[in-house]
């Protein structure tokens, strides 16, 4: 398989994932970069199992988690004060409302718990099918499929708690 | 009027995934990335060429060996499956607390050392620390595996592949029993059935059965060539029950 067409047509997508657990573009790009080396190495293991999106999903995972771990900020979601949202939609043009229902989903997000914020980040944002979210965080469908639904209701409950306080600021945009 | 609640999160999902990543960063990421790669390759020529040397010159000995003592090397070498009981009493007891400390002093040094280009990262991999950790896989695991399948277990993590899941859990896991299965058409390639038992700090014990996939090299026989999982053979679910351990306790205690 040739690495440059893989990187091409997969890293925007391993990128994104990683972005939404480290929060920081340099780290995250590092973390892609080492996704795909570490893909590289263990290419002849890769054994159809998983599709190869799937794969470096999990492979990303793996990488992003140790890293987190070793720096001791296993904190899913976590924006600091400082973060910055950066999704093509909150460009200057951006509405008002918009940029504010996002903050507000972010914030929603990060206060539920690590495996709730995995399993929407997966299923609702990555749109993975419950077969390859079971795959990428080593679930059963059965526990993906219960964990969704509990992870839905509370999202939703903290959404509609998040809404209308003084400190709805929106982010800083880079 | 009011937006559906789960339509306005579809689409506030679908913008998230929208993540922004310029082109420069992306083509930097591929030019360090695709460096990293020509390095590794010429790291690989090299030895090859030694290698032959090696092999040319240890053919004669080896043979003059096996002439003079055939019963003496076959009483020292592994069966297959003294090899693969081998590798399950190192995969399936546990945590080693080793390789935790040596890949969390890996990864410190990571963390506390910036790299600014490829140069600066490749000087890291000399460092004590990264050669310490790898040198301990091909301590605990190399003379079980071919050297290609060594280098892809370790980057694909099928190797201590629960450890974490043991230490974040505070649960141990004990090797119980293997019934080693060969394949009758294929003598090169077994499924062992593997019985664990996971403990946690309170003295609850609960039992799971894993099967697995392991194919002995023809080319370096005694050697496994491949170690797979087996669909549905029951390791995606002793991870879940070492994280769920509460869970299941008294279910087969």
């Amino acid at each position: 398989m040739d690495m440059e067409h893989l990187y091409k047509a997969h890293s925007d997508r391993v990128y994104s994932y990683i972005y939404f657990l480290v929060r920081h573009r340099e780290c995250a790009e590092d973390l892609t970069q080492e996704t795909f080396y570490k893909a590289y190495k263990g290419l002849d293991s890769f054994n159809n199992q998983a599709t190869i999106t799937t794969w470096l999903l999990k492979i990303a995972r793996n990488v992003t988690y140790d890293h987190l771990r070793r720096k001791g900020v296993v904190k899913f979601f976590t924006f600091e004060k400082e973060h910055d949202i950066e999704t093509k939609v909150l460009s200057p043009e951006s509405s008002y409302e918009k940029k504010e229902q996002l903050t507000k989903m972010y914030n929603s997000l990060y206060k539920l718990k690590k495996d709730y914020q995995e399993v929407i980040l997966l299923r609702k944002i990555q749109e993975c099918s419950i077969q390859e979210t079971a795959y990428i965080l080593g679930w059963t469908e059965a526990k993906v499929k219960m964990k969704m639904i509990r992870a839905m209701e509370a999202l939703k409950k903290e959404f509609h708690q998040e809404g209308g306080h003084a400190n709805g600021s929106i982010k800083k945009i880079r | 009027m009011q937006m559906d609640p789960s339509k306005k999160f579809d689409k506030l999902f679908k913008e998230m995934k929208d993540v922004d990543r310029s082109e420069n960063a992306k083509r930097n990421t591929w030019l360090a990335l695709k460096g990293r790669m020509e390095t590794k390759r010429r790291r690989n020529l090299i030895p090859a060429f030694i290698s032959l040397a090696i092999v040319a010159i240890a053919s004669f000995l080896i043979i003059t060996y096996i002439n003079s003592s055939e019963s003496e090397q076959a009483a020292q070498g592994l069966s297959n499956e003294e090899v693969i009981r081998a590798v399950l009493e190192r995969e399936y007891n546990g945590p080693d607390m080793e390789i935790s400390r040596l890949q969390d002093e890996w990864l410190d040094l990571q963390s506390e050392t910036e790299t600014k280009n490829q140069e600066e990262y490749d000087q890291l991999l000399e460092s004590k620390e990264h050669k310490d950790l790898m040198n301990y896989y091909p301590t605990t695991f190399g003379e079980y595996f071919t050297e290609n399948m060594l280098t892809n277990l370790i980057s694909t993590n099928m190797i201590f592949k629960y450890n974490h899941y043991l230490i974040d859990n505070k649960v141990e896991m004990h090797l119980e029993n293997v019934k080693v299965v060969q394949e009758k058409e294929h003598p090169n390639i077994y499924r062992p059935i593997i019985e664990v038992s996971l403990t946690n700090s309170q003295g609850h014990k609960i039992f799971h059965t894993v099967r697995e996939e392991f194919i002995f090299s023809t080319s370096e026989p005694g050697k496994i060539g491949s170690y797979n999982g087996v669909k549905n053979g029951g390791g995606i679910e002793l991870g879940v029950k070492i994280e769920n351990f509460n869970s299941y306790v008294g279910e087969n205690e």
